[in-house]
């Protein structure tokens, strides 16, 4: 079912991000009403070494919710995470940070068609973002 | 800890030596109420 893989696509790349292949972000729902956030990659090739973050993420303007912060470690101040984007079907999203240094446009499924994705490029580009320096995440599943 | 912490230092170093004034306005998040339960799971 590579339909339902999901993907990172194309991201600003943060420091700690580069060379990803098969990113993976998966948010659960904490009982405390946190997200544990899991972000599994591999680093500089497919069978590079596996990478893995899990920041702790927190609602920062509920009911709206499309503003998140995050915690990666407990010597690090909080991230700010910004919903910007969000397809009305949940099968995309563009995620961004306030001053506009990253942004990762994230999907369901391995790949999304080039209309959709020219128009989320569009979208950041609209919002100020330096579209030029977007990296793909390079994806390959297998099964 | 040790090699975390300088790792942290020097990133920071490198950050603040790199940053610059954005003229925009922060960025905000959309405006559309985002359905926590649906939003999970992975991407």
């Amino acid at each position: 079912m590579i339909a339902a893989i999901p993907i990172h696509v194309p991201f600003l790349p943060m420091f700690s991000e580069k060379g990803a292949h098969n990113g993976v972000e998966t948010y659960r729902l904490a009982e405390d009403g946190t997200i544990e956030t899991t972000y599994v990659f591999r680093r500089d090739a497919f069978d590079g070494p596996e990478r893995v973050f899990t920041p702790r993420a927190r609602v920062a303007n509920p009911p709206v919710n499309s503003e998140w912060k995050m915690k990666f470690d407990w010597y690090l101040p909080e991230a700010d995470y910004l919903i910007i984007g969000l397809d009305p079907e949940y099968r995309h999203t563009v995620i961004g940070v306030p001053d506009r240094r990253y942004a990762w446009i994230m999907s369901r499924t391995p790949t999304l068609p080039e209309p959709v994705y020219a128009q989320l490029v569009a979208d950041l580009a609209r919002l100020g973002y330096a579209t030029e320096r977007l990296e793909m995440v390079p994806q390959r599943w297998d099964d | 800890m040790r090699p975390r912490l300088l790792a942290l230092a020097a990133a920071l170093v490198i950050a603040g030596c790199t940053s610059h004034q954005n003229p925009l306005p922060p960025l905000r998040g959309i405006s559309e109420p985002v359905d926590i339960p649906r939003f999970m799971g992975p991407w």
